[in-house]
């Protein structure tokens, strides 16, 4: 009677953990709609920060194109080494010491604190190279903070793709390029894609190492390589810790929510896709 | 119906293709993991007159941090006291919740439940720690203070708090994951003793689960250590040695995010900001090769999970 | 001068050694069984001809491979002599692509752009395999939703479509129907007029029905190969006569 009863109180245990993780969205997401929902409307959108102190009127346009324009840089510059890396890994380097340490390297990179990434390229590219702080600098500590995600993501689709593919297309002679365009790529292609949304998401929302190299109180975001730019987290981050505006912060927070929200859910549903597509 | 021989025999100029292909590709993958390591020289040099002048360990062990004072000091032993606090804290919060939800979502979770549970642990990791942060900061430390009527709520526990709510999504994917690479069989022949599931479990599946368990808790306090935003909004930002959980702190990284803007490059600030910088990325790696070493160990102590 | 020809030929996982000293030659023209126990090297012994066996983690090989007199290890390329000896694997395989670009992989790698050509070269190497008529209107369609024997002769048609001068077949009918396999068993016997084809299984029926000399290997070892009649009828060692009675295998 005594086992039951543990076993009970052990079962009850799971059940509350598990319950736990969606009470935990579910709160976020409820928490921001209730308090920053309100708030949102499309001049809060389009416009730019105004009033005294700065942000407690007008929007946040500035800081979502800032935003827009730090992940784009960022993947931009880190998409061919990530997946030329990646393509290495499970396609070139199956043998030998080379590829156990770039694994390695690249394994312990992921685990590189953000703020790390930042102070690195607040050295090189704020003051060495004197870029100053700036777009360029932020997206560039960006994409070195997203490469390790892009690598492994990116590896690990095509390292899923059907090994039969590359011994058949390997005992026709042809080079492994020719496989790797028609067949391998393609058949991950949507693995590989989601590994994509996923970095995207992952360096729209990291606020530090944007923080010591790109982010500015207040700027237009104009898109312009050695200008500081305005951004989403580092906004919010202003906007609460200088106690500007409570409202704008909450309203903020969900737009980031939002945004990040619909990016995963694309990745995840990309990710679905290919597992599809690999059990066929 | 007939066919001559159409295909060329020479292709001496794919093979060149080929070759200049491959370079490339290893070329860029060695360049790009070299950059790992590019980091951490820059970084030790640019802090590399407070290593010889001021010495590895007054450094580390100096619990008073004056860049700017006459004569400056510069010790980081209370930031680094605080992130180990901050980020033990948060796994002795995480690691009970987030296994028992592993378990639950490889072993007990209704099929549908289980089919909601995973993206939502999916989707909590991609939620940004200055939201986290943010949201700790607004209504978790409002809530302390209201209650325990302080005049600011910011603490360790409070980081802690939030760290562990961050991580937890990290420790059931991974650990989820170590359950489920248990090879079936293992199931089969407990089921087939007729071992009730709750007992197939506990003392079947996670000790055979638990080297990748282990690893994903040495995961989630590197993930702990490293952390920015939410420590920074959370922590108090008091550089002072805690004396208790409850105390203000200034973690490591709060403190590189705090000062790095506004120092003179080349300073002895400057460069002492690096310094613990290289600190907090060798503490990071350190747990995480820690790890890594000691399930080695594991490993080729017998048991091949 | 045979097309294939082993001299003083070993290989090695690590250190254990999985082929021992095989010296064996094979006729162009013909088909050649070799049967064996499993776990005996036949899928090595045919992985080493054209060179993927060295794929695997830890082979290494010494002695030399001759293919139609040139030793496989100083070909002018991989893909040289690969194009030369086509492989057929246990499962089939269908590349994710249409039935016909299946076909075409191998030619239009090697530099085969006029329609007319590819079109030739597709209906040619599918009516080789008595696929034609089956899918000869619904080239564009993925091959992934052929049979498992429909897959299995595109596979060879794929094979042959780079023209090799030998096709190695390693259990190519193991998965296979009855009826699929006889269609295999038919269209190979009709192949051999032009082709070395060498076919590892262990059906020993099989290497009764359509090849013209038998090879037996175990333990690494070549026991015996003779022509197929005999070597069932009247091996010479105990060992083939107790394989091939069913004793042990």
């Amino acid at each position: 009677m005594k086992r039951t009863l543990m076993d009970r109180l052990q079962m009850a245990c799971f059940w509350v953990s598990g319950l736990f993780i969606l009470l935990v969205l579910l709160s976020i997401i409820g928490y921001l709609i209730w308090r920053g929902g309100p708030f949102i409307n499309s001049e809060f959108i389009m416009s730019s920060p105004s009033g005294f102190p700065l942000g407690t009127e007008g929007g946040i346009f500035p800081a979502i194109k800032g935003t827009l324009w730090l992940i784009l840089l960022a993947l931009i510059m880190s998409i061919i080494p990530g997946l030329l890396t990646a393509i290495y890994l499970s396609e070139y380097g199956r043998q030998g010491q080379l590829p156990v340490i770039i694994n390695l390297l690249v394994q312990s990179m992921a685990g590189v604190p953000s703020i790390i990434t930042g102070l690195f390229v607040y050295a090189l590219g704020v003051v060495t190279l004197g870029w100053g702080i700036s777009l360029l600098a932020g997206g560039l500590a960006l994409a070195i903070m997203v490469f390790p995600v892009i690598v492994i993501s990116s590896r690990d689709a095509l390292l899923a793709v059907d090994d039969n593919y590359r011994l058949v297309a390997n005992s026709l002679g042809v080079s492994r390029s020719y496989t790797l365009f028609r067949v391998i790529l393609p058949r991950a292609a949507a693995g590989i894609l989601a590994g994509w949304l996923l970095a995207l998401g992952y360096a729209a929302g990291a606020t530090a190492p944007i923080m010591v190299t790109a982010a500015a109180i207040i700027a237009s975001s104009s898109g312009a390589l050695l200008e500081p730019v305005m951004a989403l987290p580092y906004h919010l981050y202003i906007l609460f810790n200088e106690h500007i505006s409570m409202n704008h912060a909450y309203a903020t927070a969900l737009v980031l929510l939002g945004l990040l929200l619909f990016i995963n859910v694309l990745a995840l549903s990309l990710q679905s896709l290919q597992e599809r597509i690999n059990s066929h | 119906m007939p066919k001559k021989r159409v295909i060329a025999i020479d292709r001496s100029n794919k093979e060149w293709k080929e070759k200049i292909i491959s370079s490339i590709i290893i070329a860029t993958a060695t360049v790009s993991s070299l950059l790992l390591l590019a980091m951490l020289l820059f970084i030790l040099k640019e802090s590399w007159p407070v290593w010889s002048q001021i010495g590895i360990s007054s450094f580390l062990s100096g619990a008073s941090w004056r860049p700017l004072g006459s004569p400056p000091q510069i010790g980081i032993l209370s930031m680094i006291v605080s992130t180990l606090w901050v980020a033990g804290g948060a796994l002795l919060i995480a690691t009970p919740l987030g296994f028992a939800c592993a378990i639950f979502l490889a072993e007990f979770a209704p099929p549908l439940l289980a089919a909601v549970l995973r993206p939502v642990v999916n989707i909590l990791t991609g939620i940004p720690s200055v939201v986290y942060g943010f949201l700790g900061a607004a209504v978790l430390v409002k809530f302390f203070e209201v209650k325990f009527d302080l005049a600011s709520g910011e603490s360790l526990f409070a980081a802690s708090l939030i760290l562990a709510i961050m991580v937890i999504p990290f420790i059931v994917t991974n650990s989820e994951a170590a359950l489920r690479s248990v090879p079936l069989e293992y199931r089969y022949a407990a089921m087939a003793l007729g071992v009730s599931r709750q007992h197939l479990a506990m003392k079947i599946l996670v000790p055979l689960a638990r080297k990748g368990m282990l690893g994903a808790l040495a995961l989630a306090f590197g993930r702990s250590m490293g952390e920015t935003m939410a420590v920074l909004m959370l922590a108090g930002n008091i550089l002072r040695l805690p004396m208790s959980w409850f105390a203000k702190g200034e973690p490591l990284p709060a403190l590189i995010a705090l000062e790095l803007g506004s120092t003179t490059p080349g300073s002895l600030h400057y460069q002492a900001l690096f310094a613990a910088g290289l600190v907090l990325v060798l503490m990071v790696m350190t747990v995480n090769l820690g790890i890594n070493i000691l399930l080695y160990r594991l490993q080729k102590g017998g048991h091949t999970i | 001068m045979n097309a294939i020809e082993f001299i003083d030929f070993n290989t090695f996982y690590g250190s254990k050694p999985v082929l021992q000293n095989i010296n064996l030659g094979f006729d162009s023209n013909s088909i050649t069984a070799i049967i064996g126990p499993s776990g005996c090297g036949k899928t090595t012994l045919l992985r080493s001809i054209n060179r993927t066996a060295e794929m695997e983690r830890g082979y290494k090989s010494q002695g030399e491979i001759q293919v139609f007199g040139e030793s496989i290890m100083e070909v002018k390329s991989l893909s040289y002599l690969r194009r030369q000896v086509g492989m057929v694997y246990q499962t089939p395989v269908a590349l994710p692509l249409s039935i016909r670009e299946n076909v075409l992989f191998g030619p239009r790698y090697y530099g085969v752009k006029n329609r007319s050509e590819l079109d030739t070269i597709t209906e040619y190497c599918l009516r080789q395999v008595a696929l034609w008529d089956e899918v000869k209107d619904r080239l564009k369609r993925p091959a992934s939703q052929l049979s498992g024997g429909q897959k299995q002769r595109l596979a060879i048609a794929r094979a042959l479509a780079v023209e090799p001068r030998v096709l190695l077949l390693d259990e190519p009918c193991s998965s296979l129907d009855p009826a699929s396999t006889a269609l295999i068993e038919e269209l190979l016997t009709r192949l051999a007029k032009d082709l070395c084809i060498i076919i590892v299984t262990h059906n020993l029926f099989q290497a009764r029905r359509i090849s013209n000399e038998t090879a037996f290997i175990l333990d690494g070892r070549l026991i015996e190969k003779a022509p197929t009649a005999i070597l069932f009828s009247s091996p010479q060692s105990s060992e083939t006569q107790g394989f091939v009675s069913g004793l042990f295998g």
